[in-house]
């Protein structure tokens, strides 16, 4: 998905290095009208996308509002009370099921929800998630055309989907960064706080040269090699972008430092609210200064074994102990324990939408011009149930979105939903998913 | 991305291998061999009644290009630069139970390609700090940036090594380019030395085992690994690194197209100390010692569980497979029940051994009527294969029917409860793992594959979380009795004797290691192979280096496809 042509709005060209090059930059207030609602061209502000992932499911019981409406109508459920100051951005999707066939536990269902198909068996997904079917509708001027994708716990799921749930396609994850120092890194070079230094058009020549050699090779391989290399060149091409986004020194103010502000947040790959914070940081930053529009998060992956020991859960893997409630302390002990856990991971999603609600972003904040959706891997898991499945649409992607919702379908095929985001986000295509997976129909209920 | 079917490579494997009903075994070898390949069509080879026409050949995949896992990555790295210390590259992804086949299967992401970038800027940053190191590690380090005879000579040496094969004139052509004018700019030859080499690192032809072979006219157009393509090869699966420069010498010319040049090699090579670096990462994958890096315990159940220990566990396991495979080479199998163990005091307070003044990593014997025996009794396989508070008799069970029998055991089937406690009953109190797992065998939707894992994961039931013996469970009595394929064992130490003596053993490690060193399951066609690199580790008392010498001297090792078979056409369009 290389883009070499970029939309004029967003482009500078000058002569750096004594070639013309095209430079992406951050968006700045002075590319936006007088109101700062829309660009400069009176084009409406892009919406940005992030897919919220945490596994081991949910207790509908608990998950699921008593009362189905919207506004005043419903009200916040137990599970869902960490997102409750939230409410008027959030919709709750019910009653909804995975139709693809259960073949593989804790893997089929994250397949089906985030792809919408079913998972392969020893490998991983048939088809593009839908943040890699929305990258390309509004992301590709960008510095990070794939997105940018980060990830909370690095215990493994039993390999279920590896640690992914973004994929460009079969065999072509974009797995999570774990440190929130690397990803500021990154950011930090592309703010503009730094002065560009001549050692960032040295680079560029390497690169320019691998990739020489990366096409040279190319037109040796076989099909599916070739795709291989082309993803090696989308990650040169990005660098490359990057790297002239560094060189064009745009002011878009500094992100968070994470040591500075989180000194105590626990190593890489644990689970704590505090890396949860980190990454919510950084994340606002670059989708507010347009580094990128699209973005994932896992907070813990498909069938994830980790522990919570912040939740006061003990040193056990949640998976075992808690979602398959196989605690020795009791079933009413590993019941409670799993309500306990869900509503954790929402207060980690809590931190993300509390930085993008309190990020001005045109004529209102961050969370009014993002959708984030939300889902897990498995609904009730004790049962492995894949009815009534987590799924949650949050922001309200530029007014597009109602919010302030709980919708019940019983029994609908849950890729409605990613489908439903993905025409909204401009997709053209009539359907999402494949075979049963397949939807063509959209949710009209969510829209303003 | 393009690319929204699963490949023919995909379609085709899976025809080949066959879909998983509960036990699947060793599908390519077990002796039904016409079934296992496909034709063009779908349909399966290799019948033809009379008066047909001649079966249509046995199509295979062609060969794949495989990203670097992260360990060749870090030897190759190391063996061209010296040690250096580097930040992570994007993460391996398992597949069929290797890191080798993800790395020929999944694609690098966009973000991945930075990670490389960094890893090699502090690589050669570090190596490059130093002059004196410098003239280590090239032919020839230049004065002046004009002096390109040198540079050439510095870049043609590395890049040859780096890629396992000379570079042609345009690629040496633009390194040089780039080395002569950043050495310029900056007025120091050195440093635009090592932005070359910055490059040619990042270059795919470093990054990628580029093995495809062409097409060998005297074999009646089969196709068959290069010279050059054949010294990676024996170099990654020997050695888990890169080619020296004898092997490349013996690429050179030409000595490594047939089987007594590859044998002259491979024997140097398993001589050499590197392989034990090879043996070493095959362990490492084969048995899911990486896992034991990210494993936690309850704490408040294990106060015992320490970082010393983790690596301690994994040191044992190590060194008994250096042990039999290099200083004292025997039987491989004797690892499977064996009373050797490699500890330290920490350790060996574990295994129940007295301790030692000073405390140093050393051998010692379980006594002969230990009930711990073998891989299967050791702390890194039990501690890996147990919940952070209890053991799992599943996980255990998995391990063994998957690692040392090549059974597959897929995950459980949708809507099962799987909680085994009876919610009906107030309190069920102190249950042993046996009688709590009554339900796996009782329930038929449960049955059919927990019979092939619990009954075996039981038989560890005198091991705890960590690996500790103990006498009773919540003051239970442990009943470790079991079948094996109808052959009664009375607890986990008999259990790894049935294992030693099990005829799927070396079919099994042999199946592991093919898959290993060619980064895919192995064709149906390839089974006479399979089948005769068994019968070199029979015949050689079952010794590990006779069997790795098996391997690659193998023709099959030498061609990228079966005799009798052709590679698939490519369905595919350029980009």
């Amino acid at each position: 998905m290389r883009s070499t042509k970029l939309p004029r709005r967003t482009v500078l060209r000058g002569l750096l290095g004594g070639a013309v090059v095209a430079l992406p930059l951050p968006r700045l207030a002075a590319m936006l009208d007088g109101n700062g609602t829309a660009y400069a061209n009176g084009e409406p502000l892009k919406p940005r996308f992030i897919t919220w992932f945490f596994g081991n499911g949910i207790d509908p019981a608990q998950w699921v509002p008593a009362a189905v409406g919207a506004g005043d109508g419903w009200a916040i459920s137990p599970s869902l009370t960490p997102l409750a100051e939230f409410k008027p951005w959030l919709s709750v999707l019910s009653g909804y099921e995975v139709k693809v066939p259960h073949l593989y536990a804790h893997k089929s269902a994250p397949a089906a929800v985030l792809t919408g198909a079913q998972a392969v068996d020893g490998g991983d997904v048939q088809l593009p998630s839908l943040d890699q079917k929305i990258a390309p509708l509004i992301n590709a001027d960008t510095a990070f055309p794939g997105g940018v994708h980060v990830g909370i716990s690095n215990v493994t799921g039993a390999g279920a989907l590896d640690f992914n749930i973004s994929f460009g396609g079969p065999n072509a994850p974009n797995p999570p960064e774990y440190s929130p120092v690397a990803l500021f890194n990154t950011l930090l070079g592309l703010s503009g706080s730094l002065e560009p230094d001549p050692s960032l058009f040295r680079r560029k020549k390497l690169l320019d040269i691998v990739a020489a050699d990366a096409k040279e090779l190319q037109s040796r391989l076989g099909s599916e090699d070739r795709i291989r290399i082309e993803r090696h060149l989308d990650g040169v091409d990005q660098l490359q972008t990057q790297i002239d986004a560094t060189i064009a020194s745009v002011d878009c103010g500094t992100p968070v430092d994470p040591d500075a502000a989180y000194p105590d947040r626990g190593p890489d790959g644990a689970i704590t609210i505090a890396r949860c914070s980190a990454f919510a940081d950084l994340l606002a930053f670059a989708l507010s200064c347009e580094l990128t529009r699209v973005a994932t998060h896992v907070f813990s992956c498909a069938a994830c074994h980790a522990p919570y020991p912040e939740a006061g859960l003990g040193n056990v893997t949640f998976h075992e102990d808690f979602g398959h409630r196989l605690s020795p302390q009791g079933l009413d002990y590993a019941t409670a324990g799993f309500h306990t856990g869900v509503a954790y991971a929402m207060s980690g999603l809590a931190e993300l939408l509390r930085r993008l609600r309190d990020t001005p972003d045109g004529a209102g904040n961050l969370l009014d011009n993002t959708v984030i959706y939300t889902t897990s891997c498995v609904a009730q898991p004790w049962d492995h149930r894949m009815d009534d499945f987590p799924l949650l649409v949050i922001g309200k992607g530029g007014g597009l979105l109602r919010g302030d919702l709980h919708h019940r379908a019983q029994g609908e095929n849950t890729s409605k939903v990613p489908f439903t985001l993905l025409k909204l986000f401009g997709g053209p295509e009539p359907s999402f998913g494949k075979d049963e997976g397949l939807a063509d129909q959209t949710i009209p209920e969510l829209l303003a | 991305m393009p690319h929204n079917e699963p490949g023919t490579r995909a379609v085709l494997l899976s025809l080949v291998l066959g879909a998983a009903s509960c036990y699947v075994g060793a599908p390519a070898t077990d002796g039904d061999t016409s079934g296992g390949a496909v034709t063009a069509t779908g349909d399966p080879g290799g019948s033809s009644g009379p008066g047909e026409l001649p079966p249509e050949p046995k199509q295979v995949p062609a060969p794949t290009i495989r990203r670097l896992t992260a360990a060749e990555f870090v030897h190759s790295v190391t063996d061209l630069l010296g040690p250096v210390t580097m930040p992570a590259v994007e993460a391996d992804s398992l597949q069929d139970g290797f890191f080798t086949v993800g790395a020929a299967r999944v694609a690098l992401s966009p973000a991945g390609v930075a990670k490389y970038e960094a890893a090699i800027a502090a690589a050669t940053e570090q190596a490059f700090a130093d002059p004196q190191h410098v003239a280590q590690i090239v032919a020839c380090v230049p004065a002046l940036p004009s002096d390109t005879a040198c540079l050439r000579d510095a870049l043609a040496t590395f890049g040859r090594r780096a890629w396992r094969r000379p570079l042609t004139a345009p690629e040496l052509d633009r390194y040089l380019a780039v080395a002569a004018e950043i050495g310029g700019e900056t007025g120091d030859a050195v440093a635009g030395l090592r932005h070359a080499i910055w490059g040619i690192l990042q270059s795919p032809h470093f990054l990628y085992r580029v093995e495809l072979g062409e097409p060998s006219p005297e074999d009646g157009g089969r196709v068959r690994f290069t010279a050059y393509e054949m010294a990676s090869r024996l170099a990654f699966t020997l050695w888990n690194t890169l080619p020296d420069e004898a092997l490349l010498d013996a690429a050179e010319k030409g000595e490594l197209v047939t089987t007594a040049g590859v044998e002259a090699q491979a024997q140097r090579m398993l001589a050499d100390p590197r392989a034990r670096q090879g043996v070493e990462n095959f362990v490492r994958e084969l048995y899911g010692l990486w896992a034991l890096d990210n494993k936690f315990k309850d704490e408040t159940v294990f106060p015992d569980w320490t970082p010393t220990l983790r690596l301690m566990m994994r040191e044992d396991l190590l060194a008994r497979v250096d042990e039999v495979v290099f200083t004292a080479p025997g039987d491989f199998f004797s690892l499977y029940d064996g009373l050797r163990v490699f500890v330290d005091n920490e350790l060996a307070r574990l295994y129940g051994l007295p301790e030692q003044d000073p405390d140093v990593f050393r051998a010692a014997d379980l006594p002969e009527d230990s009930p711990r025996r073998g891989l299967i009794g050791s702390a890194a396989i039990l501690a890996m294969n147990s919940l952070p508070a209890r053991t799992s008799a599943t996980e255990r069970g998995q391990f063994i029917a998957e690692a040392l029998l090549c059974r597959t055991v897929p995950p459980p089937p949708p809507e099962v409860d799987v909680n085994l406690d009876d919610d009906a009953m107030v309190d069920p109190g102190p249950k042993t793992l046996r009688e709590k797992l009554e339900r796996h065998r009782e329930d038929p939707a449960c049955a059919g594959c927990h019979n092939i894992t619990d009954p075996l994961g039981l038989a560890l039931e005198h091991f705890d979380s960590i690996g500790r013996y103990r006498e009773t469970d919540q003051g239970l009595v442990i009943d470790a009795s079991g079948e094996l394929d109808g052959v009664f064992f009375a607890d986990g130490a008999e259990l790894a004797q049935r294992l030693r003596e099990h005829p799927e053993a070396a079919t099994c490690l042999v199946r592991k290691l093919h898959t290993y060193a060619a980064g895919r399951q192995p064709f149906g066609p390839e089974a006479p192979a399979l089948a005769a690199i068994e019968q070199a580790l029979t015949d050689s008392g079952n010794h590990f280096d006779k069997l790795l010498l098996a391997l690659v001297t193998h023709e099959s090792f030498r061609f990228a496809h079966p005799d009798g078979s052709v590679l698939a056409p490519d369905e595919g369009e350029m980009p």
